[in-house]
């Protein structure tokens, strides 16, 4: 701690540690209490009831672990698993080097800049239940704005949200046009690469495949790791554009896992399933997280490593 | 010599290099401005005229009345000031909230920080639908059910997203200024309020847009706590034009209402934006 | 916050000065709440005590602007007229979280008042949640009699066999709607009620218009037989059915031949005969409203739910009666009514609503012509005939022969949801073919109802 800088006794010490930790957790008090209140609760009486059969109506009756080994055997819950996984695999790494190469094309000091910024900020903006009302419309096969403009340009467009093949890729190119918050934060990442570094390298005779492969990427691996861990977690949580726009069909082809979830819980009344579907659920995204993170060594740059510059 | 031909063909290139950017955002701009357009004109559509084809790209006979009808059937006032209501307080819990608490995590030891910390960051990965039944019979035990509390006060309590945020941009304020105050005798409160805070006008900004966003569109919890019609907010009112399953959508006066209801959001965007990039950019997820 | 952005340290007044009228906002909230909150949750208690005004929540889910304005003019007729005893509030929710909401309110224990009948509140029955309400009917002379209440139809709603738990006010069916200018212009006759599917085929087959290799005018679009209820009208013409009983079906059986005939045509004329537009032609946002609506379909079968939609068509078009298999029609039917929970804190009042809406606004229902009157008397009336297509009152008089499309079963909406729809989708996408579909819904659904 930095403020130990006068060399105290040890019960001074004792005493400033304690005083310490007493602010600590005078400040930390909001997020503990909220734990405990609003999160800490209702996470125990979920677990509790992924142990039950529970409908809402009666009460819930203690049925073990068979909530969990019934999944294993639901056909739909794999099937909800790979939609899940699928547009995980493609949505993730398709935003991400969207969302990178907007932002540097939005990192050039120019004119407009902020213009450009803000429209593609805009549909983050705007999501919503209001929105995904939109899409429907506008993958609609025959009136909709995305065919009718692949009729100008002489493709038929295929029909998107009713067809197994498409429905996904639907929700997909949704989800890439919100890309605007991943965007904005790589934009901040860019604007800390100190420009002498780049300049440097251009001297050096680097070209610009090379200062972006060598000095960009290191640079903002930090930022890179936040957003795939945010996009991780974003992804396997889709639950209302799959839930307004497609409603998880056509035959399943859009049955996210949030989606099997809800439907289980409010419409078929196996809210104990759906509870032990939702364990299951945070699980997995746990899991993608720690190996996010234990991967990170091998391609985060981390900050301390050239703190010495500074 | 070889510097100098390098500077030419340089802003040759630059220039090359800016047009291909312009012209490269312009069609991403179209693109991402076709949703737009087409909420913009169906909402101006007659009714008869929503299900053609080919579509109207414009519609021939602009049907202003259609944000007319939409405002008095919607009782937009009514659901505009509940939803600014409970926006405001959301936002000010959770600058109030996000600061204070993060400013515990990132400067003051205590045994269990870091536990708490990760606990915290764990709640991000929970998919909501777990907690909501547990939740709601927690509200309504307490009686808070139609009213706007259970949407206010979680936002007192922090949010872990938002800590997080704050916390990693404490990190990377010089530990000097508080070292300095620390010596004038300043108290570890009245460090953060009077050093801190001040400075993090634009990280403040950003959370605040991204709080506005988030309960501006939040459509379940309203739904799921309020139940009068006075009490909605527009995100829940905007289901009115929807219909039901066995009778569509009025999609004319649907869109006009979400055409409308986009509009603060927007504005709010525009005036924070200068703030914004920079937000982010102090918190320590940058390069 | 916008005190930060202007860079100096916000005056500890200012921040006092905001918590304090934070706080004060807060305080009132919480003072508003318990106020608003308190009285409804408390005066039931005791509440039949004389002099009190019974307040009670009715739930429904919201159809358009103005069936739901009319709805709660509705709710105001009534208040009106039992000023100072019962007072009723509307709440209306978009269907997908209409259940949702009323079954949180049953797991909060305070379940909702009244609300609106649909397929989910036979579960509601099944846990013993509902009231029986028979004798409030037996108490009304009206509801017994055969000319004005169909006697058959409402005892489906005879869950136990002997009393009824759901009140009904207004009455659905199905009917095939044509576009008199499409045949007018073609000089074909307009369908009638000797019409039979077979014929169908033959004046589909004149109606269509063909530009080059893509069709202008459809002679037929397969409407709502694209769902089950819809197309098991089809199976009972033939003497079949989609499961054994309505009530707490044993067994499905889709793949019987009379079931399999029924898919099977439909899917025939969309793939093989191409009389109908297929599914990826019918996408239309919603329902059928767009393809109708787009004056290119000369006809299709519906529900007549869709009346009052279709009567802002910019064409002529009118209805005939489900059309005949051979020598049998089959028609289905469903009740719009209310359910009231039997734990509610207002059942009474509760119920005097739901046996309001049955009985004496059943005129002004009949006027306003958002439904169609579960009473045969409203029904028939002019007010309500005058406002209908011609063809209207042949199938408000076939009432009486329909049967129920429903089925009830705790497992339905599940066994719906993850084996019926999405088969038939692809039946409808020429994925499959009938038997098959026919079959695997068999197959699959039946383990579900065995498995409980």
């Amino acid at each position: 701690m930095a403020r130990s800088s006068v060399e105290p006794t040890t019960p001074k010490r004792n005493w400033r540690r304690r005083r310490e930790a007493i602010d600590a957790y005078v400040f930390m008090s909001p997020v503990i209490i909220g734990l405990l209140v609003f999160t800490i609760g209702p996470i125990i009486v979920s677990l509790f009831l992924s142990f039950t059969k529970y409908n809402l109506l009666s009460d819930p009756k203690w049925i073990g672990i068979d909530n969990y080994t019934k999944m294993y055997g639901e056909e739909l819950f794999w099937k909800s698993l790979s939609v899940s996984a699928i547009y995980s695999i493609v949505s993730v790494p398709v935003g991400l080097v969207v969302a990178l190469f907007l932002a540097m094309l939005l990192n050039r000091k120019m004119r407009g800049v902020y213009f450009f910024r803000s429209i593609y900020y805009l549909p983050t903006v705007i999501s919503g239940v209001g929105v995904a009302m939109l899409w429907r419309w506008i993958f609609n096969g025959q009136y909709g704005v995305l065919n009718t403009l692949l009729r100008t340009v002489g493709v038929k467009g295929p029909n998107w949200l009713l067809d197994e093949n498409y429905a996904l890729a639907a929700l997909i190119i949704t989800s890439i046009w919100g890309v605007g918050g991943t965007m904005l934060i790589f934009l901040a990442g860019l604007q800390g690469i100190p420009s002498e570094l780049l300049e440097a390298a251009e001297i050096d005779g680097a070209g610009r495949w090379a200062q972006f492969r060598y000095i960009t990427l290191p640079m903002i691996s930090h930022v890179t790791f936040f957003n795939l861990v945010l996009g991780i977690i974003g992804a396997l949580q889709v639950f209302t554009d799959a839930f307004v726009i497609t409603n998880g069909g056509p035959n399943n082809a859009t049955l996210f896992i949030a989606v099997y979830l809800y439907r289980h819980a409010f419409m078929y009344l196996n809210f104990g399933y759906a509870a032990a579907l939702a364990w299951v659920l945070f699980l997995i995204v746990m899991l993608l997280t720690l190996m996010v993170f234990r991967s990170s060594p091998l391609w985060v740059f981390y900050e301390r490593e050239r703190q010495g510059r500074s | 010599m070889i510097v100098r031909r390098r500077m030419t063909s340089r802003s040759r290139n630059d220039l090359i290099a800016t047009l291909f950017t312009v012209l490269v955002l312009t069609m991403g701009a179209i693109v991402i401005m076709i949703p737009f357009f087409w909420m913009l004109t169906t909402s101006l559509k007659r009714a008869g005229d929503v299900y053609i084809s080919p579509p109207q790209w414009i519609p021939v006979d602009p049907q202003f009345v259609n944000y007319e009808t939409a405002i008095t059937r919607l009782n937009f006032g009514v659901h505009a000031s509940n939803t600014f209501m409970i926006v405001v307080f959301v936002m000010i819990g959770t600058l109030f909230s996000a600061s204070f608490a993060a400013y515990g995590f990132a400067r003051l030891n205590a045994p269990g920080r870091d536990f708490i910390f990760m606990i915290l960051l764990g709640t991000l990965m929970l998919p909501w639908a777990v907690t909501m039944v547990p939740t709601y019979l927690m509200f309504n035990a307490m009686g808070w059910v139609n009213t706007f509390l259970p949407l206010i006060v979680p936002a007192f309590f922090g949010n872990a997203f938002y800590v997080f945020l704050m916390r990693q941009f404490y990190i990377t304020i010089p530990r000097e200024l508080e070292e300095s105050a620390m010596i004038d005798g300043a108290s570890i409160y009245q460090i953060w309020w009077y050093i801190m805070l001040p400075l993090s006008g634009p990280v403040m900004a950003t959370i605040a847009v991204f709080t506005f966003v988030a309960t501006y569109n939040d459509f379940f919890t309203p739904l799921i706590y309020l139940n009068d019609e006075s009490k909605r907010t527009i995100a829940v009112a905007l289901t009115y034009f929807q219909g039901s399953p066995r009778i569509g959508p009025q999609m004319h006066l649907l869109m006009a209402a979400v055409t409308m209801s986009i509009v603060p959001p927007i504005i709010l965007f525009i005036l924070a934006q200068r703030y914004f990039v920079r937000g982010i950019a102090m918190t320590g997820i940058k390069g | 916050m916008a005190t930060n952005e202007k860079g100096g340290p916000l005056s500890r007044r200012r921040f006092l000065r905001t918590m304090a009228f934070g706080s004060l906002v807060m305080a009132s909230g919480v003072i508003a709440a318990c106020g608003g909150a308190a009285p409804a949750a408390d005066a039931p208690a005791d509440a039949p005590a004389t002099g009190e005004v019974a307040k009670f929540k009715a739930m429904y889910w919201s159809n358009s602007p103005v069936l739901d304005e009319n709805f709660k003019k509705r709710a105001d007729l009534f208040n009106a007229k039992f000023a100072g005893k019962y007072e009723v509030t509307i709440e209306l929710l978009p269907w997908d979280q209409y259940w949702p909401k009323v079954d949180l309110a049953y797991a909060s224990k305070e379940p909702i008042d009244a609300y609106f009948w649909d397929v989910q509140a036979y579960g509601h029955y099944k846990q013993g949640l509902l009231k029986n309400v028979q004798a409030d009917l037996d108490a009304v002379a009206d509801f017994a009699n055969p000319d004005l209440y169909p006697q058959e139809q409402m005892a489906v709603w005879k869950f136990d066999g002997a009393n009824m738990y759901a009140i009904p006010e207004n009455i659905q069916s199905m009917a095939l709607f044509y576009n008199k200018d499409i045949f007018d212009a073609a000089g074909v006759a307009y369908p009638d009620e000797n019409t039979t599917w077979d014929d169908i085929k033959v004046i589909a087959e004149k109606l269509k218009k063909v530009e080059g290799d893509t069709v202008t005018q459809w002679g037929f679009d397969v409407g709502d037989l694209a769902v089950w209820w819809g197309s098991i009208s089809l199976a009972w013409a033939q003497g079949g059915n989609y499961f054994d009983r309505v009530v707490e079906p044993t067994k499905f059986t889709m793949s019987s031949p009379e079931a399999v005939s029924a898919l099977k045509w439909i899917q025939d004329m969309m793939y093989v005969e191409k009389l109908a537009p297929d599914a990826e032609t019918r996408s239309v946002v919603g329902q059928e409203v767009g393809i109708f609506g787009s004056n290119k379909v000369a006809m299709y079968p519906g529900g007549t739910w869709m009346i009052s939609s279709n009567q802002q068509l910019p064409f002529k078009w009118d209805m005939a009666p489900m059309p005949k298999w051979g020598e049998n029609r089959a028609m289905p039917y469903w009740f719009g009514g209310w359910v009231i929970p039997k734990d509610g804190k207002q059942t009474e009042a509760a119920t005097a609503w739901a046996i309001w809406c049955a009985t004496e606004y059943q005129q002004t229902m009949a006027e306003t012509r958002d439904w169609i009157p579960v009473r045969a008397d409203a029904r028939n009336s002019a007010a309500f005939l005058d406002g209908m297509p011609s063809g209207f009152r042949q199938i408000s008089d076939s009432i009486g022969s329909a049967r129920i499309g429903d089925v009830y079963s705790a497992k339905v909406q599940q066994i719906l949801g993850e084996v019926i729809s999405p088969t038939l989708d692809q039946v409808w996408n020429n994925k499959i073919s009938a038997e098959d579909a026919g079959k695997q819904i068999d197959e699959k659904a039946n383990a579900m109802l065995a498995e409980g």
